[in-house]
């Protein structure tokens, strides 16, 4: 490995162990395991919040605290998963399915011993493998131009459009949605204005910090309200838990085969951007499944049923930082909001990020490294406590959540009108929720224009220039081919399934009617 | 509410419609403004926003398409007039509004402290001291934390100025 590398490492490992910094990064994984335990918010509505209240600090804090975030809000939705039934993130829906059997089962403490357990090797096998890819994504990272940066935010944009969930069609129209929202303000190159409307807070553009805290958190928040969910876990005390912790860590090394399987899925998966972290966890529990034999009990309180989704949805977080940091491209929700952050301070990922902030980057992934071990250890020897945290109820932390909400807008310039700006993305944010349209495209969108237009600039200025040809660069034929397979295979795929499917249908109406 | 799924049935075949495809349709006309708006823009400004605009009119107008045909074709298309949810997000918008009226008359802590207070006693049904509790809990968390530790200079409201 290079010693740049591996040297950045070690400082970074050093930095993030050495005091007071230490300390950030427990705070912030405390932080996240309690936004975590409030029934619709999460670690990105946590960044949200966090972003415009850190705008002032220094990029080593920023760090420890994001990745901290990024790491600390995982694990808490899989205890409400295991103890009540109800999954905390969509992610930990597939926790509950041999979960909640064994909690039934006696077998609570053994759950979360072994949900742990997998948890944090799961997430160090994927976080070594974000490390040992860094090399490469670094050599990667310079042989790009601003064609392949052009093709890059234009193949994002359609795999986040393609695979965030629900209908392709929308995603792709909020990804045109965000980018028009983005051209608001100053043409980069005329200087021209657009999309004002005479307003003169739109002259800068919308700033990324209303416009995340109106999509991540203040939409939760309206959420909330309107469904008025009181706790988590829906009840207002918890029993005492029985089981052995100590034989569901055993459990993971008994299987570990299928916890370094699982692993593998969920970091290749993670490294996928726009595939959202539950499929990371189904398709373990699948592979599971498929391998256990006869003789398993999965859906009635199978352990392997459990070890392998929690392997699959920690090491994740680590294929995420792939694309996130070697490409500007986020792999869900969480690094795209954590991207925004970066881009605020200053901090450009891509070739920018891994030669000039490589130490930051280490100080990023050791954090992240960090926060996943404390959530587990604090998940084995804290069990009750922690499943305490879902009692809290809703109501009484909503207004403080507000209050963080515009106390971050108006800290960010000053004007109350980032907060109207915030309260009407929120709206759109809860709108767009409520009707089943993704928000990641929105705010990716949002981030990768100024990307988009840069490069579009410059590949178009080089083209005229015959400094380069677009169309030969291996790349970028590369990206365009994945960009089409983006947007035509699914409509394709399912133009065969209905074909496959009436041609069923007519031979069975043929033998019946034989 | 059962309404008739064929194009001539009017009204209750576009009622659903509308009910179906609101999002599509605001974001389609958010668009046509934004469009509309480009048409004054230099040539040189002017073709990257038209592109991006276009190809999104254009996917909208696709969907909008698809989502009449599969409405045309289904049979007994059941029209949900989504007032529940409308009703339902119309006190918790008052409430956001009557916030952002405190925050901007009265200033960030005491418009957050009242916003609390008023929030937790009429809407979320709490005891009176336990709202008046938490109400300055609040003020004491944005004063200590905001105020004091990270020396933030807090939002005054616009009655300060005139006091």
């Amino acid at each position: 490995m290079d010693a740049t590398v591996v040297n950045a490492a070690f400082e970074g490992l050093s930095l993030v162990f050495s005091w007071p910094y230490f300390m950030y990064t427990i705070a912030g994984t405390l932080l996240a395991m309690l936004f975590s335990a409030v029934p619709g918010l999460n670690s990105s509505t946590l960044m949200a919040l966090a972003i415009p209240l850190t705008i002032a600090w220094e990029p080593l804090p920023l760090m420890l605290v994001f990745g901290a975030f990024v790491g600390g809000a995982t694990f808490m939705g899989s205890i409400t998963a295991i103890l009540f039934n109800i999954p905390g993130k969509s992610q930990n829906a597939v926790t509950l399915l041999d979960g909640y059997p064994l909690t039934q089962q006696g077998m609570a403490k053994t759950a979360i011993g072994c949900a742990a357990t997998s948890s944090a090797l799961g997430s160090t096998f994927g976080i070594f493998f974000l490390i040992g890819l860094i090399p490469f994504m670094r050599e990667a990272a310079m042989a790009l131009g601003p064609p392949e940066y052009l093709m890059l935010a234009i193949w994002g944009l359609t795999t986040l459009a393609a695979l965030s969930g629900g209908s392709m069609l929308k995603g792709l129209i909020v990804a045109g949605l965000g980018l028009q929202l983005a051209l608001i303000g100053y043409d980069p190159r005329t200087a021209e204005l657009r999309f004002t409307f005479g307003l003169d807070y739109l002259h800068d553009g919308l700033s990324l910090v209303p416009v995340f805290l109106g999509v991540f958190a203040l939409a939760e928040v309206i959420d909330l309200m309107v469904s008025r969910k009181q706790t988590l876990s829906g009840k207002h005390h918890i029993e005492e838990l029985t089981g052995s912790v100590w034989e569901g860590v055993q459990s993971v090394f008994r299987h570990f085969g299928l916890f370094l399987r699982s692993s593998v899925i969920g970091t290749v998966i993670g490294a996928i951007p726009g595939v959202g972290s539950s499929v990371a966890g189904f398709v373990a529990y699948g592979h599971a499944r498929q391998t256990a034999g006869r003789a398993s009990r999965f859906g009635r309180g199978d352990i392997r049923g459990l070890l392998a989704p929690e392997a699959a949805n920690d090491a994740k977080d680590g294929g995420a930082l792939v694309p996130t940091l070697a490409l500007g491209i986020p792999g869900g929700t969480g690094t795209a909001v954590l991207l925004g952050a970066l881009t605020l301070h200053g901090m450009n990922p891509g070739r920018e990020m891994l030669t000039d902030n490589l130490v930051l980057v280490f100080v990023l992934i050791w954090s992240l490294f960090l926060s996943n071990w404390i959530t587990s250890l604090l998940g084995l020897s804290l069990v009750n406590p922690m499943a305490r945290l879902s009692t809290i109820r809703t109501t009484r932390l909503l207004p403080f959540i507000i209050a963080l909400s515009v106390i971050g807008c108006l800290q960010f310039r000053g004007l109350m009108a980032d907060v109207v700006c915030a309260v009407l993305f929120g709206l759109l944010g809860y709108l767009m929720k409520r009707h089943d349209w993704p928000r990641i495209p929105l705010a990716i969108a949002i981030v990768l224009a100024p990307l988009f237009e840069t490069n579009l600039h410059l590949t178009l200025r080089l083209h005229e220039l015959e400094r380069i040809v677009f169309w030969t660069r291996p790349l970028v034929l590369v990206l365009i081919a994945m960009t089409l397979v983006n947007l035509f295979l699914p409509a394709i795929s399912s133009r065969l399934n209905a074909k496959r499917q009436g041609q069923r249908e007519g031979s069975s109406a043929g033998d019946e009617s034989e | 509410m059962k309404v008739s799924n064929r194009p001539g049935a009017m009204p209750g075949f576009w009622r659903n419609y509308w009910s179906r495809n609101r999002i599509t349709i605001s974001l389609g006309v958010v668009t046509c403004i934004f469009l509309a708006d480009s048409l004054q823009l230099g040539r040189a400004s002017a073709w990257v926003p038209r592109s991006i605009l276009l190809t999104t009119l254009s996917l909208i107008v696709l969907l909008l398409g698809r989502e009449l045909r599969g409405q045309s074709a289904g049979a007994g298309v059941t029209a949900i007039p989504d007032t529940k949810g409308i009703v339902s997000i119309v006190p918790a918008l008052g409430w956001i509004g009557a916030m952002l009226m405190m925050v901007w008359l009265l200033g960030v802590s005491m418009g957050l402290m009242l916003f609390c207070f008023g929030y937790l006693r009429w809407y979320a049904n709490e005891s009176w001291s336990m709202s008046g509790v938490l109400a300055c809990s609040l003020g004491l968390f944005i004063q200590g934390v905001f105020g004091l530790l990270f020396k933030m200079p807090l939002y005054q409201g616009v009655l300060s100025a005139l006091t």
